[in-house]
């Protein structure tokens, strides 16, 4: 099992273990990362069975392949890129376009995002950011993110990966991982704006009437 | 002084908040938030997505996920996919052959170029990431050492990381044999897949064990046993010029199933002739 002692180095010992015939200690090396596995596959599909059903597609990849792992990278990228990379194919073959389309390259991180309110959030007491309709709200605003925002979003805000493994994770370059990441969260944070005169803290019928998403 | 525009305020913002930024550009920033409301009310709003995103909370993973996340590999590997194999084999380095695991060598040497040769057998495993044991009395484990040193390996490193063990020689055989298998378990606990395992004797001031040549005897037979039962290749290295005749001919020969001598692989047709019926050298599937 992976504690925080010295992840990568007991990680290490499982893999040598797996690579010599011992399928047991696979489970161990993998059983901390399986929040990390859903979340990425669910930040790329609509649903939670499409993003159960390719996580369990990559636990088996990951398994088949461990022998192409290099140790210069974390287990944990490695697994969540093959998570990606599986979750993608499964859009593109459900959607029968290309997801990452060439279109969509260049248009990404073309000109400024303008935000679209200025409502001021430093009034909103923190217990405010515990209520539910404020989390639901934003799980719901994540949902409608365009999805290469929403992925760059879920990785480095969601799970806090570092830019820099995000970048590995999803096969693009920091610079990109920063600007989406900034659309993201400015279209996140106007989708959530309560309004000048609006509170999160005045309940649920005020806070309909200020942002009736 | 407002240095900058709001919109650069605003390309920059989600840097800034990561403190992936230029201290200038932070010191510009900061002091336009101290004067634009609007850029302070964007900064805090950000803020507040990041936190709130970020507490683990967010997204539930579905009850079961856990239990169900591994059905795809049970079933293959229910199916009888071939599991990762353990190596067969390994290759020597001291010639260019391949020997299977389980395989009890004995090389003799006589010069220093001959002595270097042999260790070219852990050197391998130092560059492949192999556990190694090194055994011998302290002159001559130094002098191994002392060699994979001036190759630039990092010993010192290595064993404290556990990849190399170091023994020393002790009075008795049975207490000897004990401590190399508890240096073999440690390795495969410590997800070895195979060991390389090192053994001098002769040279130096004392080139035998205490009880002299019975007490070598009982070691090599009890080293081919050892051999059977952990992924590991043992290779015996006697110094031709310092090791008595009669353990050349019943420890050298008679206890060891492959032989390198002058420079070539062989297998041993004088191992432990008449005395164990279930001989030679098995490789482990």
């Amino acid at each position: 099992m992976a504690t925080q002692a010295q992840p990568q180095k007991i990680e290490a010992v499982l893999i040598r273990q797996v690579l010599g015939g011992d399928n047991s200690a696979f489970y161990d090396l993998v059983r901390p990362y399986e929040r990390a596995i859903f979340t990425a596959a669910r930040s790329i599909l609509e649903n939670d069975a499409d993003a159960e059903d390719v996580a369990q597609e990559a636990v088996l990849k990951a398994f088949v392949n461990l022998k192409n792992f290099r140790g210069d990278a974390k287990f944990s990228t490695w697994l969540v890129q093959i998570t990606i990379n599986e979750a993608r194919m499964k859009l593109r073959k459900d959607r029968r376009k290309l997801y990452d389309s060439i279109d969509e390259q260049q248009q990404d991180e073309q000109g400024d995002y303008i935000p679209r309110d200025f409502a001021d959030w430093r009034e909103i007491p923190s217990e405010a950011l515990q209520q539910r309709e404020l989390r639901d709200a934003l799980s719901k605003a994540i949902a409608g993110l365009d999805p290469k925002y929403r992925e760059v979003f879920v990785l480095r805000d969601v799970q806090n990966i570092c830019i820099a493994d995000t970048a590995k994770m999803l096969g693009i370059t920091e610079a990109s991982v920063k600007t989406r990441l900034l659309r993201a969260r400015l279209q996140l944070r106007d989708a959530l704006a309560p309004g000048i005169d609006g509170s999160w803290t005045t309940g649920r019928e005020e806070y309909q009437k200020v942002r009736p998403w | 002084m407002i240095e900058l525009k709001c919109e650069e305020v605003w390309r920059e913002i989600s840097n800034y908040v990561d403190g992936e930024i230029a201290p200038e550009r932070r010191r510009q920033m900061e002091a336009h938030f101290k004067v634009c409301r609007n850029c302070a009310a964007v900064l805090d709003g950000t803020r507040n997505v990041v936190q709130l995103s970020g507490d683990g909370k967010l997204f539930d993973v579905p009850k079961g996920f856990g239990q169900r996340l591994y059905a795809k590999l049970n079933a293959h590997l229910q199916t009888g996919a071939p599991a990762h194999a353990r190596p067969a084999d390994m290759p020597l380095g001291i010639t260019g052959d391949r020997v299977p695991l389980g395989s009890h060598l004995i090389y003799f040497w006589e010069s220093d170029d001959e002595f270097a040769s042999g260790v070219r057998f852990l050197e391998l495993g130092f560059s492949n990431g192999e556990h190694c044991v090194l055994f011998g009395h302290d002159e001559a484990n130094e002098r191994v050492l002392g060699l994979l040193r001036a190759k630039g390996y990092n010993v010192e490193g290595a064993i404290t990381s556990g990849m190399l063990i170091v023994l020393r020689r002790e009075s008795s055989a049975p207490v000897t044999l004990g401590k190399i298998e508890a240096a073999f378990a440690a390795a495969v606990r410590d997800g070895a897949q195979v060991i390389r395992y090192l053994g001098n004797l002769g040279m130096g001031t004392a080139p035998l064990p205490g009880k002299g040549a019975d007490e070598v005897l009982a070691l090599e037979a009890g080293a081919t046993a050892l051999a059977h039962r952990y992924p590991c290749v043992i290779v015996c290295m006697y110094d031709v010029n310092t090791v008595p005749g009669r353990l050349v001919l019943n420890g050298g020969f008679g206890k060891h199933p492959l032989a390198v001598c002058q420079g070539a692989l062989r297998e041993n047709p004088y191992y432990a002739l008449g005395r164990e019926p279930e001989i030679g050298h098995r490789s482990i599937q």
